[in-house]
């Protein structure tokens, strides 16, 4: 065959279906990473690790320190703080608040970020080992930046709310004074800075400054984290609903430390679906 | 074809650098709306390849683009398919003309141009990136290509004085 001959043109034909074939394979929605590449990546953040601590060493030479006011009002504000936690506790204590369902932080390291900003993803330093799991929240002390998209024993990536692909969208609401506006955050307009936040209903006028925090409606995501304020309101895609302009609280360049936020509710209610989920399969199959 | 360790070794420390210390050095660190995307790895393949022939240009190629899906990317194939490539094409013109500093550097500027432009293509085929295509080519692949290119310059220098130190018999034909 005259295909065959032209060795050259057949051996790219090949690799671009293997191109098309491992593409989709891998591309999103996996819950499990192959041990090949669990190791790669671990190694991968491991050795950037190392790379990014002499950054952060340099990056800390250009950080002014802070003022003594400011000193003065962080402590003020600690102390305060300190108060409240306490006051916190003992009332839950009265409620018989389960101590185990309470949301933990766990604190990482950010290792490395893709170079590529086609779609934008950070590195963390902690895994399954720290009880991190997939589509989990990662917050830094300014607001929501992402959610975890992949994870081994000893790293996570990171999507970003900045990734421009198609990810699945956050559950997010407005704080307007008595009511509360529902929409979804649904991807990043760069030339702006602003995050979208989509399909609100038309009938509602949301005021620019308002807050915008994670709905607690969501069965991943635990309520009431920070993600912005509403910045302009336009009519939506197809004009039946609205869309607003969200001026990001965090910011997502030279990240250091973020916190990956668990929240044991939300676990369990996955666990719960899945079981659910299973059953229904099980019935269907018989 | 000797494996050339002392290569391997340069490409894992550009690689190690992309990700961490050039993420800070970066325009789009601090807020311009320039995005420079540092393809250290991807020069170093280019100009090896002018040199040492197309083989080699896409072995490395391969491999280092697939390290870089597993270790960077969302879906594995990509870069691997697309560095392979460009290591090839490098290594095809190298028989076309003479060498020296200038033709390393436009060759690697066009090259990169190519493998942005594709990888770009690539993602935005399989929907995994939503940005529009001439925002991408005005922010993110010209500001990169340009930058990469000036980059490529003591690339340039290491891959050619790691050549005459392994005293290979291609580099006398050019010098």
């Amino acid at each position: 065959m005259r295909l065959f001959a032209n060795r050259r043109l057949f051996v790219l034909l090949v690799s671009v279906i293997l191109l098309t074939v491992t593409v989709g394979m891998t591309r999103s929605g996996r819950d499990e990473l192959t041990w090949m590449e669990a190791g790669i990546k671990n190694t991968g953040a491991w050795l950037n690790g190392w790379f990014s601590g002499f950054s952060y060493t340099a990056l800390a030479w250009f950080d002014d320190e802070p003022t003594a006011e400011e000193k003065e009002n962080v402590s003020q504000l600690k102390a305060d703080i300190a108060r409240l936690e306490r006051e916190n506790r003992r009332l839950k204590e009265v409620a018989q608040y389960m101590n185990e369902n309470k949301q933990n932080y766990i604190t990482a390291k950010t290792v490395s970020r893709s170079p590529d900003r086609w779609n934008d993803r950070v590195v963390i330093d902690k895994g399954k080992k720290d009880q991190i799991q997939k589509d989990m929240p990662v917050i830094t002390s300014e607001g929501l930046i992402g959610r975890v998209s992949a994870v081994t024993n000893y790293m996570a990536d990171v999507q970003l709310l900045t990734d421009s692909g198609s990810g699945p969208g956050i559950a997010a609401q407005i704080q307007s004074g008595d009511q509360e506006i529902f929409g979804l955050i649904e991807g990043y307009d760069a030339s702006r800075k602003r995050l979208l936040m989509k399909k609100i209903p038309s009938g509602i006028q949301p005021k620019k400054g308002q807050l915008v925090v994670t709905s607690d409606l969501s069965d991943r995501f635990p309520g009431d984290l920070l993600i912005g304020s509403v910045d302009e309101v336009v009519r939506g895609d197809f004009g039946v609903d609205r869309m607003v302009y969200v001026k990001p609280a965090a910011q997502f360049e030279r990240l250091h430390y973020v916190m990956v936020v668990r929240d044991p509710t939300k676990i369990k209610l996955q666990k719960h679906r899945q079981k659910l989920n299973g059953k229904e399969k099980g019935n269907g199959g018989d | 074809m000797p494996v050339s360790w002392m290569f391997i070794g340069f490409l894992s420390f550009f690689f190690l650098l992309e990700g961490t210390v050039l993420q800070f050095v970066a325009p789009q660190a601090w807020g311009s709306s320039i995005v420079w995307i540092p393809q250290l790895v991807t020069s170093g393949i280019i100009i090896y390849s002018l040199y040492q022939g197309r083989k080699p240009g896409l072995i490395y190629g391969f491999c280092f683009g697939l390290i870089y899906d597993v270790v960077h990317g969302q879906a594995i194939g990509v870069y691997a398919f697309s560095t392979a490539l460009v290591g090839y094409f490098s290594g095809l013109i190298s028989r076309q003309l003479f060498s020296g500093s200038t033709v390393a550097l436009l060759t690697t500027a066009i090259c990169q141009a190519v493998h942005l432009f594709m990888s770009y293509g690539w993602f935005r085929l399989f929907n995994i990136t939503e940005v529009p295509w001439k925002e991408a080519a005005v922010y993110h692949i010209v500001p990169s290509v340009l930058i990469n290119m000036v980059l490529a310059y003591p690339i340039y220098r290491l891959v050619l004085w790691m050549i005459k130190r392994t005293g290979s018999r291609s580099i006398q034909l050019f010098e």
